[in-house]
């Protein structure tokens, strides 16, 4: 094989996406740079609580942070989605759309044969 | 000539329970009718469906999107074995491009629900297929509809 990507990797980069509140800081930060305060702020969440969801983020190699001065700054990580990534998250969004039918296709047989 | 781009490799495993039986819930994936019910995301657009439920026999799909782009997935089973297990390989085509090839092995295993279904895909990636643009375009649509799901699931892992 000429390159793998690690399991564990794209687990952790699917855990940091799995919340709502980091979902809105990556969005925010696609169109550019941010401080944490730039981040919480829309969010209305306490700087405390902004700092640890951008932590799994960088833990998920989805953003990289910088520090000048006292300021903290926020980009996205520009390798984030490589193409296999980006495939495999459309992929396994899809085969878990399949699968919600497939509950909704035997919870419904199951009301045929009662 | 285009550049060779190298492939790239993964694997992922999707665990599912079920309030079924394992018989049932492999029923569901050896059905033509059910098959098809369950796992068609674009019903409108499917232009053509077959399944040959046998060792060495064929599932093909094929879609034609609204733009005009042809999708086509072709599915080769090697191993069936009843209430247990299916053993396939599959590739997705678009416009006559292999984008990517896969070996899956689903097996069903009897829950204190009904069913626990064990999804494992080794899936190789082949010549970056699509350009940039087309690729943040797509992450984007995956993270709002990746959104959607986790919050119908909740906190399900």
């Amino acid at each position: 094989m000429r390159s793998v990507v690690d399991p564990a990797r794209l687990d952790r980069m699917f855990f940091a996406l799995a919340d709502e509140n980091r979902r809105a800081m990556l969005e925010r930060l696609s169109a550019g740079q941010a401080s944490v305060s730039e981040l919480a702020d829309p969010l209305h969440i306490a700087l405390p609580s902004a700092v640890k969801h951008l932590a799994v983020l960088e833990q998920g190699g989805l953003v990289r942070s910088q520090k000048s001065g006292r300021v903290r700054t926020y980009q996205v990580e520009p390798g984030a989605f490589e193409a296999m990534e980006s495939w495999v998250a459309r992929h396994k969004t899809m085969l878990n759309a399949q699968f919600d039918a497939l509950d909704a296709y035997l919870t419904g047989q199951k009301g045929k044969r009662a | 000539m285009t550049k060779h781009i190298p492939s790239t490799h993964t694997d992922f495993v999707i665990e599912r329970e079920f309030a079924a039986t394992p018989e049932a819930v492999f029923q569901a994936w050896a059905d033509p009718e059910a098959k098809r019910a369950w796992s068609d995301c674009h019903p409108e657009h499917t232009t053509e469906y077959r399944l040959d439920f046998r060792p060495h026999g064929h599932e093909s799909h094929r879609v034609v999107y609204p733009d005009g782009k042809v999708q086509d997935i072709e599915k080769v089973f090697f191993d069936i074995a009843t209430g247990r297990r299916i053993v396939f390989a599959y590739d997705i085509r678009l416009d006559g491009r292999s984008l990517s090839v896969s070996l899956v092995t689903v097996e069903f295993f009897a829950s204190q629900r009904g069913t626990r279904m064990v999804y494992t895909e080794q899936l190789a990636y082949l010549d970056g297929h699509e350009d940039r643009a087309q690729r943040l375009r797509g992450t984007e649509e995956s993270l709002d509809r990746l959104g959607l799901l986790i919050s119908q699931n909740g906190e399900a892992s």
